[in-house]
């Protein structure tokens, strides 16, 4: 028999630590790969965008051949043959479930960053992470002191400076270390700098139809397109405000958490919400000081005679917004979709005009990668 | 480790060999938890680094931190056996261990199944972790982790027939045979002109159907010397690893059953350290909870009960005056079943010690009484055809030879589906997934591993297999991706049927 007493440095070693590691940079790279499929989980968007949020995230897989059906297994206890030990889900979700039994079947909480995801799709969609600030911004110029010299208006003489070097020197020449003697080398001026401050503002304007028929699901993928794009712009402007206008028949300015609550009355008239909204544009957001971007989504079901309203004012917005664009939700099976007010927006042809389908939760990645990609456009055009 | 403790491992120690357990020497440390989390997830101490040992090293963490699972001692089959002790353990707890260690040191030794494994193999890993280390150094560790990957996902299929060294296959060869129509005519002058026939000797390829993948790519696929040494490296430590899984229930069945027996003939213990042992050693085998498998508790009930059964036989032999005068070592009733034998219970627990895997250990001794005894029962999803919407689990039978038959089946071919090469001499690497298999593969993983192997061969690849209606189609890797062909020769458009179902299921 042997004992070993401490004489391997096991403290030194990080072997398995250094692995998690590069299990974990595996896995995010899985997460890059998959982001379409991620970024409109409620996980994500339901925090605040500021947090790190854990995704839940299979372990990585490892292939090899095995069975697909997971295997019969043994355990004790009382009961007799064909009693249920586990119900299994309602839908496919319980299907992760079976008895454990399935390798894999273990959820990795993976910790990731928004601002890592926003990296990574920005990454993914070719875009450059810090982009040229819009010409819109407000410039202001301070000034800030900055250095000391020996000469210079005498409103900025720094006094304490100057006592401070007329003893250094005199102590330096054997003199007694105190202060007297003063002579020019040791005045000491402030001197200052100009420093010129850009401020962008961004004002988005999120409208969004919540008539009775804007089922959850529906408005589901507006809220998670929106929350993406407001995420982009808080990364491309200083300052980005949000206001939220829900509409139904008629529109109101609503706070967020009302934003996005079923209003109990019928009928859609789109063009309240573009009125409201150039109303509030008018009054509150000088063009010079703020960048506008104004989104739009419905599912389309707009009152017939409303929709060449609409297109009219689409056109005034155009005038004034960064971007306006209207994203036409068809989230269900057998609905039979209106697509008037779609068809007549298209037909504005703007190039700061976007119009999109959402059908399904992969959609927000591509509604997101065309937004993305008309800003780009939007910015070689100004340059 | 304090002097006493150490005196007391000792004595322990020479219990157990009065016992007649016979194990290599024993070094033993105290390590830290993330130690044990760290040589768990890897296997030994010095193993070569992977991401998928992170991973498992993750879920250790994950599990250890939580409270759910303690690991006390880990044991290395080595010569000399090196056991790691948790820094936290009591000493009570640790003589446990120490009885424990020697124990399973003692199966590793004398196990058949652990024959030909490399009982120098902490310093054999460490050699090839430094290998691998400089492998990633010169060639990109992206490349070296993906060639691993390769090794990993085959690992599983090994051929325990053959072993770990092996010959390549005889190279095919041109024979003539001389036929005459009477041996040695030519001796006896006759003119008789003999016929000569010509055939190639060896001309299959492989000769038989191989189930050791990796041996099969490493020899006859082309790739760079350091692919073939990953590879070779991963399938050498495989053929370690194996039989652990292959004896996981006994292993610990026989530990289990030692730690208690030492324990309680060791005279020193005070009442307080005897209670502290009894708590844990009932922790260790306790059914589990959650009507789990215990391996521990079903090993050391079946060796607790082979002793008092042959003990029993023993008795019976003793009375039976021409059982005794025969030369037979037991003897059987018509069913089969023993009912004399000149073993007593303690010989026959260590002669199937030393010749029993888990399969026959559950097979053959895992009897009807005890299975009733131990509430064991077999449970799964209720089948399809019943209620195909139905993903319940539910208790499918207490009988007891579904009960062996479904523990011993997840340790078949090292728990993985039968796979071997068929044919390989047009190119083509045609794999084929046993017909007596009535599994189907998992599909999606099926795909991905037919990747792999393509990789390797660097050209086409067909699996064949069945679905889970036993019809017969193949999977194809080629350049393009895997596809699913079926019998006429057409692609199969829906491969998965739960991939299929959740797309029913979608809104």
């Amino acid at each position: 028999m042997g004992v070993i007493r401490n004489k391997i440095p096991w403290d030194l070693r990080q072997r398995g630590q250094m692995d998690s590691n590069r299990h974990a940079q595996k896995i995010k790279e899985a997460i890059r790969k998959n982001l379409q499929h991620i970024i409109a989980e409620e996980e994500i968007i339901s925090t605040d965008g500021k947090r790190t949020t854990k995704i839940p995230i299979k372990y990585l897989d490892s292939y090899h051949f095995r069975h697909g059906v997971p295997k019969d297994g043994v355990g004790h206890g009382d009961g007799k043959e064909g009693d249920v030990l586990k119900e299994g889900g309602e839908d496919g979700k319980g299907k992760g479930n079976k008895a454990g039994d399935k390798p894999g079947s273990n959820i990795y909480d993976a910790e990731v960053s928004i601002e890592e995801l926003t990296r990574m799709m920005l990454e993914d969609l070719g875009l450059p992470w810090f982009e040229d600030k819009e010409k819109k911004q407000i410039i202001t110029t301070h000034v800030k002191y900055t250095d000391l010299r020996k000469t210079g208006p005498m409103p900025n003489w720094h006094k304490k400076k100057t006592i401070l070097e007329n003893i250094k020197r005199n102590a330096s020449e054997g003199k007694e270390p105190r202060f007297g003697d003063l002579q020019q080398d040791d005045m000491r001026f402030r001197t200052w700098d100009e420093v010129i401050e850009r401020h962008s503002n961004a004002v988005v304007y999120l409208m969004m139809d919540r008539s009775g028929s804007m089922d959850e699901p529906k408005r589901y993928l507006c809220k998670a397109t929106f929350w993406w794009i407001c995420r982009f712009l808080e990364h491309k402007y200083d300052n980005v405000e949000v206001v939220f206008i829900a509409h139904d028949y008629n529109a109101q300015i609503v706070p967020e958490k009302d934003f996005f609550i079923l209003s109990n009355d019928g009928g859609t008239r789109c063009s309240s919400a573009y009125e409201l909204c150039l109303a509030d544009i008018k009054d509150h957001r000088p063009l010079h000081v703020w960048n506008i971007y104004c989104f739009h989504f419905s599912d389309g079901d707009n009152w017939g005679d409303d929709n060449d309203r609409c297109v009219q004012l689409v056109k005034e917005m155009l005038t004034k917004a960064n971007m306006f664009a209207y994203g036409q939700v068809e989230y269900g099976r057998y609905g039979d979709f209106q697509t008037a007010l779609l068809e007549s927006l298209k037909k504005i042809e703007h190039p700061r005009m976007m119009t999109t389908v959402l059908s399904k939760k992969e959609d927000v990645y591509t509604v997101l990668q065309s937004f993305l990609g008309k800003e780009v456009e939007k910015n070689k055009e100004t340059k | 480790m304090n002097e006493r403790l150490e005196k007391r491992f000792e004595e322990i120690e020479v219990l157990a060999k009065k016992h007649g357990l016979d194990f290599f020497p024993v070094v033993y440390e105290e390590v830290p938890r993330e130690v044990i989390w760290d040589i768990a997830s890897y296997g030994l101490p010095t193993r070569m680094s992977h991401w998928s040992f992170g991973r498992s090293y993750v879920h250790q963490k994950y599990y250890g931190e939580m409270g759910y699972s303690k690991i006390y001692e880990l044991v290395l089959n080595n010569d000399p056996s090196f056991a790691f002790l948790d820094l936290t353990n009591s000493d009570v707890v640790n003589m446990l261990v120490c009885a424990h260690v020697c124990a399973h040191s003692d199966f590793f030794k004398n196990n058949i199944c652990f024959a030909r494994t490399n009982r120098n193999m902490v310093n054999q890993a460490e050699r090839n972790a430094k290998s691998m280390d400089m492998y990633k150094n010169k060639y990109q560790i992206d490349a070296v982790e993906d060639w691993m990957d390769v090794g990993f996902a085959l690992d599983a299929h090994l051929d325990w027939r053959l072993g770990e060294d092996r010959q390549r296959y005889p190279e095919p060869e041109m024979v003539q045979q001389v036929i005459r129509s009477l041996p040695f005519s030519d001796l006896h002058g006759d003119d008789e002109k003999p016929s000569v026939k010509q055939y190639i000797k060896n001309s299959q390829f492989p000769p038989f159907k191989e189930k050791d993948l990796l041996f099969f790519l490493v020899n006859y696929a082309q790739m760079l010397p350091w692919q073939r040494e990953v590879l070779s490296i991963i399938r050498s430590e495989a053929y370690y690893f194996a039989p652990q899984f292959l004896t996981k229930i006994m292993n610990e069945g026989w530990a289990s059953f030692w730690h208690a027996e030492l324990m309680y003939e060791y005279q020193n213990l005070s009442p307080e350290e005897h209670l502290e042992f009894s708590k844990a050693h009932a922790g260790v085998v306790s059914p589990g909870g959650g009507g789990g498998f215990n391996p521990y508790y079903v090993g050391f009930r079946v060796f607790k009960d082979i002793e008092e059964r042959w003990d029993k036989y023993y008795k019976e032999g003793q009375k039976n005056q021409s059982f005794m005068q025969s030369a037979a070592i037991e003897a059987y009733d018509d069913k089969g079943n023993v009912v004399m034998s000149k073993m007593t219970g303690r010989q026959k627990m260590f002669q199937v010690r030393a010749e029993d895997d888990d399969i026959s250990f559950i097979l053959n001794y895992l009897s009807d009484d005890l299975v009733e005894d131990m509430n064991l029962f077999t449970y799964g999803l209720r089948g399809k055809s019943e209620d195909p919407d139905s993903d319940d689990i539910i208790l499918k039978s207490r009988k007891a030879e579904q009960v062996r038959n479904i523990i011993t089946e997840k340790l078949h071919n090292n728990g993985a589906p039968l796979i071997y090469v068929l044919e390989a001499s047009s190119g083509t690497l045609v794999l084929e997934h046993d017909p007596l298999e009535e599994m189907p593969l998992d599909p999606k993983y099926a795909k991905e591993t037919l990747k792999y192997v393509r990789a390797v061969w660097k050209n086409n690849v067909v699996l064949k297999t069945k679905d889970r209606y036993s019809k017969a189609f193949e999977y194809r890797a080629s350049q393009d991706g895997v596809i699913m062909v079926d019998s006429n020769g057409d692609e199969m458009e829906v491969c998965d049927p739960e991939e299929a179902e959740e797309d029913q299921a979608a809104p």
